[in-house]
Order: C-alpha cells, then sequence, then structure tokens
C-alpha cells in the first residue's frame, strides 16, 4: 500500500454519508428453516469498495446471510438489492457476485489450473487471456508448482488457497469469502489479509468476509458486523467496535474485556458515578442513557487497567491481590483477585528485557483507570 | 477378531461356490466336447462354435440382443439417471414418497407381471410387435435399476460443487454436464453395464413382447432346448458367459481402480 490508498483508506467512510447509496442492500431479511429462523428481520447496507467483515459464533446465520446474496437461498421475508436492483428473479449463475465456500467446493475432477479457469470458461474469456489470468491468480496464491494436482492431492491450506484463486480469478464485483483463511497458517495468513486488501484497492472489489478470526477482521474490515443469533448486534468500524462496544456481548467478542456489576450513583454532563458491590467509587466519562439506581456493568479491557504496588494518587481505583501470571512474550497479563472476589485482568506491555517482574504472585497491587478508558454497558 | 478357517467355514464355502459355479461349469466344459451326445466326452474340440456362427438363425438372434441390449440399456440410463436426480434433489415435493416407491416397485415386480401389463399396453395402443416393443419393454423394468444405483452415488453427492459452478456463472445444464456427471460417471456406467447385462439374459419378457424379426438369442436358445440340448447351444451360452463376465470385470476394474487411484492420491495429499 503506497500513502495514498493508506490516506484514502482513512477517509473512506461512506456509510457516514447520506449521498452514497449502498452497494448491497439487506432489507429486512428473514429466512427460516422449518422452525429455525437462520437469519431474523436483519437490514444491512455495504458500499462500493467496502471491506465488510461478519463475525459471530457459529450457527449465527452467517453462511446464511452470504448464500442469500450469491443467490442458494431464497429469502422468506424482505428483499436483497445489489446496485438498487432487486435480485429476487436472478439466479445465481447471473449475479455479478463469486463466493468462496466454507468447505471450498473445488471440483474434484479438475486439477488447479482448469479448477480456476472454470469460471472465465464460462463467460467466453479467450484462451490466451484465461492462461494469464490464472497464472496471475496462481502466482498471488504462491500454487504455482501444484498447478497440475487434482484437490484430493492437496492439504486443507492448498485446497483453501485455490478456492481463494479461483473465486478472485473472476474479479467479481463483489466476492464473499466465507472463512478464507481458516486453515492457513499464521504467517501466511497474514501475507494473504494485505494481499487481500491490496486487491481490493487495486480492482475496486466489494468485499464480505466471514471470519472467527477477530484480529483478522480488525485487520482486513472497513467495517465490522457483529451478529447473534440471526441478528445484528453492532456495525462499526474496527476501532468504534472495540473501544466503544454497546453491549457486553460486543465487548466480549471482540477482545477481552473486565466487567465488573456497578449500581449507578449519579450522572451529571457526560459523566456517570458507579458504586461497585464492595464500595469502591468509580468515575466514567459516558454518554450512556442511565440515571441513578440502575444497575449496569463497569468494563474496562486489560490494557487500559494501570497496575501499581502503591496506591496511585488518582483515577478509578480497586485494589486486591495477584492471583496469576501469564507470560506471552509482548504482554504479560495479571489476573487479579480483588477484595469482593471478581476477578480482574490487566495487561502490561513488556517494554525492558528483564526477566525479574516486580510484581509477583500474592502481591497486593492497586488496578486504576483514567476516567475516559472504561465504559458503562447497560446490555 | 481373527476368524480361521474352521472345517465348517471351508466346506460351507466350498459348497456354495460349487453349488453356484458347477453347472455353468459343465455347460462351458461341454461345448468343448467332440461328441454330439451332450452327456458323453468324447475329446476336445472348438467345431461347435464354428457351428453355431454358421448357423444364420442362432447369428440373426445374437445380433437382435445386442441392439436392443446396446439401445435399452443407453435409454434406461439416460431415463434412470434423471429419474434418481429427480429423487435426490427435489426432496420436498409433494407424493415423493409415492414416487420413490413406485420406482422400487418394479425391482420386486414378477417379471411375467411385467411382461404381461406391457403386452396388454402395446396391444391396446396398437403397437406391432417387434424389435421396437422388446426395446421399450426392456427400458421400462431396467431403468428403475439404474435409477436406484445412480441414486446411491447422488446421496453422498456434494452440492456445494454444482452451487460453485453456479456460482462462477454455469447455467444448471453446464453445471451437471461439466462437475456433476463426469463426478458420477462411474455409477451411471454402472448403471449401463446392469441394464445392459439384465436386457442380454431376459427371457420372459421378450416373450411377451417381440414379434415376428426380433427373436433375442435368450427366446431362440429357450425354443432349441425344448428339442433337446446341442453342444452348440452349448457353444452359444460359453459365449454369452464370456461377454457377461468380461462386462461385470472390466466394471469392476475401472471402479477399482478408481479407488484406488483416489486412494493414492490422499496418500500424496497427506505428505505434502
Ligand atoms: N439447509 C438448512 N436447513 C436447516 N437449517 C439450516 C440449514 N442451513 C443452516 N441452517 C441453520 O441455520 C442457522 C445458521 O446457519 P449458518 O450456516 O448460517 O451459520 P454460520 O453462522 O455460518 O455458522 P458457522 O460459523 O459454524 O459456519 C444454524 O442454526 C443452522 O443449523
Ligand atoms: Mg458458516
Amino acid at each position: 500500500m503506497n500513502n495514498s490508498t493508506v490516506a484514502n483508506r482513512r477517509t473512506f467512510q461512506p456509510w457516514n454519508d447520506p449521498k452514497e447509496n449502498p452497494f448491497v442492500e439487506f432489507r429486512n431479511i428473514t429466512k427460516r428453516y422449518g422452525d429455525v429462523t437462520a437469519v431474523d428481520n436483519l437490514s444491512l447496507s455495504i458500499y462500493e469498495r467496502e471491506f465488510f467483515a461478519l463475525l459471530g459464533p457459529s450457527g449465527c446465520g452467517k453462511t446464511t446471510l452470504m448464500r442469500m446474496l450469491a443467490g442458494f437461498e431464497t429469502v422468506s421475508e424482505g428483499a436483497v438489492f445489489l446496485a438498487g436492483e432487486d435480485l429476487a428473479s436472478t439466479p445465481p449463475y447471473h449475479r455479478p457476485v463469486n463466493m468462496m465456500f466454507q468447505s471450498y467446493a473445488l471440483f474434484p475432477h479438475m486439477n488447479v489450473e482448469k479448477n480456476i479457469a472454470f469460471g472465465l470458461k464460462q463467460e467466453g474469456m479467450p484462451t490466451g487471456e484465461i492462461t494469464d489470468r490464472v497464472a496471475k491468480m496462481l502466482a498471488l496464491v504462491k500454487m504455482e508448482e501444484f498447478a497440475k494436482r487434482k484437490p484430493n492431492q492437496l492439504s486443507g491450506g492448498q485446497k483453501q488457497r485455490v478456492a481463494l484463486a479461483r473465486s478472485l480469478a473472476k474479479q467479481p464485483k463483489l466476492l464473499l469469502l466465507d472463512e478464507p483463511l481458516g486453515a492457513l497458517d499464521r504467517k501466511l495468513r497474514e501475507e494473504t489479509q494485505f494481499e487481500l486488501i491490496d486487491l481490493q484497492e487495486q480492482l475496486g472489489i466489494t468485499f464480505m468476509i466471514v471470519t472467527h478470526d477477530q484480529e483478522e477482521a480488525m485487520t482486513v474490515a472497513d467495517r465490522i458486523a457483529v451478529m447473534d443469533r440471526g441478528r445484528l448486534v453492532q456495525v462499526d468500524p474496527p476501532m468504534a467496535m472495540y473501544e466503544r462496544p454497546r453491549s457486553r456481548y460486543v465487548a466480549d467478542f471482540l477482545g477481552n474485556i473486565n466487567l465488573i456489576e456497578a449500581k449507578v450513583q449519579n450522572v451529571s454532563k457526560g459523566f456517570v458515578r458507579l458504586e461497585t458491590k464492595d464500595g469502591n467509587s468509580l468515575l466514567v466519562e459516558s454518554e450512556a442513557s442511565v440515571s441513578s439506581g440502575d444497575t449496569v456493568w463497569f468494563a474496562a479491557r486489560p490494557e487500559k487497567l494501570q497496575i501499581d504496588l502503591k496506591k496511585p494518587k488518582s483515577g478509578n481505583l480497586m485494589s486486591g491481590e495477584v492471583w496469576d501470571i501469564a507470560y506471552l512474550g509482548d504482554l504479560t497479563i495479571y489476573k487479579v483477585k480483588l477484595d469482593s472476589g471478581e476477578y480482574v485482568k490487566a495487561s502490561v506491555l513488556n517494554r525492558a528485557v528483564s526477566s525479574d517482574r516486580p510484581i509477583s504472585w500474592e502481591d497486593k497491587v492497586w488496578l486504576s483507570c483514567p476516567n475516559d478508558a472504561a465504559l458503562v454497558l447497560t446490555s | 477378531m481373527n476368524r480361521g478357517w474352521s472345517p465348517f467355514n471351508i466346506t460351507s464355502v466350498v459348497l456354495g461356490f460349487a453349488f453356484l459355479y458347477i453347472p455353468i461349469l459343465i455347460l462351458i466344459v461341454y461345448s468343448f466336447n467332440a461328441s454330439k451326445l451332450v452327456t458323453v466326452w468324447a475329446g476336445f474340440s472348438i467345431k461347435w462354435y464354428a457351428e453355431a456362427f454358421a448357423n444364420q438363425s442362432l447369428v440373426d438372434a445374437a445380433w437382435v440382443t445386442f441392439r436392443v441390449a446396446i439401445v435399452s440399456a443407453s435409454i434406461a440410463t439416460i431415463l434412470g439417471t434423471l429419474a434418481a436426480l429427480a429423487l435426490t434433489r427435489y426432496t420436498r415435493f409433494h407424493g415423493r414418497f409415492l414416487f420413490s416407491g413406485m420406482i422400487y416397485a418394479p425391482l420386486v415386480m414378477p417379471e411375467v407381471i411385467t411382461g404381461l401389463s406391457l403386452l396388454l399396453l402395446f396391444v391396446a395402443i396398437g403397437m406391432d410387435r417387434g424389435m421396437t416393443t422388446v426395446i421399450l419393454a426392456h427400458i421400462t423394468f431396467s431403468m428403475c435399476f439404474v435409477a436406484v444405483v445412480v441414486q446411491s452415488r447422488l446421496v453422498s453427492f456434494d452440492r456445494s460443487l454444482e452451487e460453485a459452478a453456479m456460482d462462477l456463472g454455469a447455467t444448471p445444464t453446464r453445471a451437471f454436464l461439466q462437475v456433476t456427471l463426469p463426478i458420477i460417471a462411474p455409477s451411471v456406467f454402472a448403471g449401463w453395464m446392469l441394464a445392459f447385462t439384465l436386457s442380454l439374459d431376459d427371457l420372459v419378457i421378450a416373450q411377451f413382447n417381440s414379434g415376428p424379426g426380433a427373436t433375442t438369442l435368450p427366446m431362440k436358445i429357450f425354443s432349441q432346448v425344448r428339442l433337446g440340448v446341442t453342444p452348440e447351444i452349448n457353444a452359444v451360452c460359453t459365449i454369452l458367459v464370456a461377454v457377461v463376465a468380461t462386462g461385470v470385470i472390466v466394471t469392476s476394474i475401472s471402479l477399482k481402480r478408481q479407488e484406488l487411484q483416489r486412494q493414492r492420491a490422499e496418500q500424496l495429499a497427506a505428505q505434502a
């Protein structure tokens, strides 16, 4: 990525622009399989050139949503629009959408090359161009030396790369990737993530990607949607999603977070004062609509909590005892048992090389966090 | 569990195979008998084969049989494959249960009834009996065998392959021809072989539905045997046995080889 595309990405926020028309629009979509409601009255707009990630636990309806867009499932209620057009009567083979299947769905009787060329042949591309395009795709996924192998002669990760290349080959307007990188090792996965971003910049493809890896979603996506049982819980850019989750579900799903039950004492001018069960008083900068007496959750991510042996002068303070220490290389995570009996995690970046940690097991410690680094969650 | 070759096991295997194959073996041996008397061995000879080939009516009957078998097996394979597709794909249409039951019924239907009912049909619509009616009759009873064979393969066929093909721009017809059919081809071929052999050795249904000039080999053999078994007939039957056995062996070898290739490929993948 060069600097200008970086700048473009930073200012790329079509979802905030009322003049933009969505490229993909799910309008009050419901999908039922008999008694099971896989997708429940869901509305969502995705914009051209957007890299959109779907996150959610297994069985929450991610694949179903994609299959309705690709045309393999009919919607029970509602409508799907692509570039302003209702897709209801467009069969899958006429939709300018390609999908990478969660199961790869490689054609077992064709070798890697022929698999990738399949879509190009269908649109009647001249043979010479097909050869070039296939070679380019093979290089992209680093599978050149496997061009003549059949799918059952490939490992899981290799199959996944072929499936990715096959779905990319037609350079569709919209690409649906159902867990495209799950079977790759970490290094190859990260490389491919950046390749995908590059490709999107070059070709202007709109991506919709399903992933179980939240780090991956944060890396590639312009916006992330978190799903739960067929509904969208929150749709936001990665940073907003991480820093300002609107519910405990989202906060917990994306990254780690400490949740402490508390009662609202008073609310004034963008600040909420809370009292925890063991009597700690906490002041949080928050716009949450709460009133005194409400039961809410004080939420703070482990990296936002400062851990000290001496009592800090100010901030939201909690005291406890170090219960467990996990050294992860870049981070050390302290699990602290608060006086109330609750457990809280605080993570510290390991700046120094020194092996002796100043804080050890069973030390009495103080945890503190600034007013604007914590959240008040109501649901 | 180690089950050794107990005397009981050996006896039952030997008796079983003997029961199955001794009659055929006798038939083959006596087709090489030099004597005209079927039951007296008088030395080795292939003269009955030469006579069988010189017997125009036998050769004609063989020729009719092969044409009937090839045409009816081919059409039965197409229809049977389509029926299998319908049964595995459209699992929710009304009357599916009845339809699938009806496809299986001819498998257990007495041939006499199939033959007779078809005869009544041809008479009712005023169709002259001949090769066409025999072919139609054979299609009718062998297509359900094809449907059963192909259906058992389709049940384990991964639908997402077809979806992927359509996703890449192939119409349903192209997706079927370029993806589904090549993958299920071995079972379609097995279905064809089955229909072919069923047609080849059918006597009852052909007897009911055949007419002048359309005498099949089994009919011919049957009518000749009523005048007494000749070594010539033994020779013809031996040829039939050879044809059928070759077909069965070729089919199973090709299926076996495919399986072996698949296993070897998987080992390769595991090493990669
Ligand atoms: N063909 C079907 N018939 C009946 N129920 C189905 C069918 N397909 C999906 N479902 C149900 O719909 C729900 C959503 O399934 P879906 O495949 O969309 O989940 P997912 O979010 O993709 O999960 P995963 O992360 O495990 O892939 C599940 O409860 C599933 O059991
Ligand atoms: Mg899924």
